[in-house]
């Protein structure tokens, strides 16, 4: 969608209102860079690329309904010309890997976003990688582009399922009558979860998967304060 | 942190006329927004120490507004509050898989921001 005037569109993914408004005032603020959309969540990101078609995507990683990471391989599924930049304020290794191995081509957090983001966007428009220097120096960035599997990636599907029920509090026998398996066999896989995770009981699991998996952050229930 | 406060005091209404006062408008309005962070916090804090609800529901939600804080900031340039909300966003995460005296855990970090919230907006 790069206009004649090599403008490039940008659709900018967040489920903060006001960080989204921010980002766009800091795009538009750069000549030459033009936002044609916001987001809110994963599902909506999926829609909004599809019908918007922008050069970039700004996405962030903790949404409702699908994680950033998620959103952004199943767009460049569709769109696979689009560059989606993750913009986030997680630092976390696995986050990285994960990212760039659903598709992403950049990597910035927030803090990093006033100094880097026109460096950013122009990296990623141009085709090439962006790793911010916040995260890791560009000699170790390019690294993170041709790492081996992370444990997390090395889960089948069934043990992220059954690990993402574990992490929701479900119990054995619950997760075999949801997914209709044998008690026995819902053990094995936690088992087996926690074998490749590398932890050694539930806590440290738990603890893991809320690290790493960019689960929503839901509140229970509304707390009685106000 | 003077830096943060004097963007904080800066709040007020404005039109923004131009992209860099795009900017300052929806600082101003993160910055308005603290105000009630800072209220909020405080009643999730009275909750924790009163035990009358689940802890697990206000650490949940300690964790989601730290986050919201930390990106804020973050995106604002406002440093130190971000590290300190990222502080209580991080205790959080990891009460929430103590079985026993998770909310202990919070209480420190959660302190040091409702503090800094405070100077912050003055």
């Amino acid at each position: 969608m790069t206009s004649l005037a090599s403008r490039p569109s940008v659709l900018v993914v967040d489920d903060h209102g006001i960080v989204r408004d921010g980002l766009i005032a800091l795009l538009e603020r750069q000549n030459g860079i033009q936002v044609v959309g916001t987001a809110s969540s994963g599902r909506d990101a999926l829609s909004a690329a599809s019908r918007l078609k922008p050069d970039i995507i700004t996405m962030d990683l903790v949404l409702p309904d699908m994680n950033g990471i998620d959103a952004t391989e199943r767009i460049l599924k569709v769109l696979p010309d689009v560059r989606v930049l993750v913009l986030t304020a997680c630092h976390n290794a696995e986050h990285v890997y994960r990212a760039l191995r659903a598709g992403a081509s950049g990597y910035l957090l927030k803090d990093a976003i006033g100094q880097e983001i026109v460096q950013a966007v122009n990296a990623v428009r141009d085709g090439k990688q962006y790793i911010s220097s916040s995260v890791a120096p560009p000699d170790v960035g390019e690294r993170f582009f041709s790492m081996p599997k992370s444990p997390l990636e090395r889960l089948s599907s069934r043990e992220r399922e059954v690990l993402h029920r574990v992490v929701a509090g479900a119990s054995s026998a619950t997760i075999a009558r949801y997914l209709s398996l044998s008690r026995k066999t819902v053990d094995t896989y936690r088992a087996r979860v926690m074998t490749k995770l590398g932890v050694r009981n539930r806590s440290a699991l738990i603890r893991f998967a809320m690290e790493n998996e960019l689960t929503e952050y839901r509140t229970p229930q509304r707390a009685a304060a106000g | 942190m003077a830096a943060e406060r004097n963007a904080a005091r800066k709040a007020g209404p404005g039109a923004a006329t131009g992209s860099d006062d795009a900017l300052d408008g929806v600082r101003q309005s993160f910055s308005a927004r603290l105000v009630q962070d800072h209220e909020r916090f405080v009643a999730l804090r009275a909750a924790l120490q009163a035990r009358q609800v689940p802890p697990e529901a206000i650490i949940a939600e300690l964790r989601n507004r730290a986050h919201k804080v930390r990106g804020g900031a973050a995106i604002f340039e406002m440093k130190e509050l971000a590290a300190t909300a990222c502080a209580l966003e991080e205790a959080a995460i990891a009460a929430s898989v103590q079985v026993k005296r998770g909310e202990a855990m919070v209480e420190a970090p959660l302190a040091i921001l409702i503090d800094f919230l405070a100077q912050t907006i003055g």
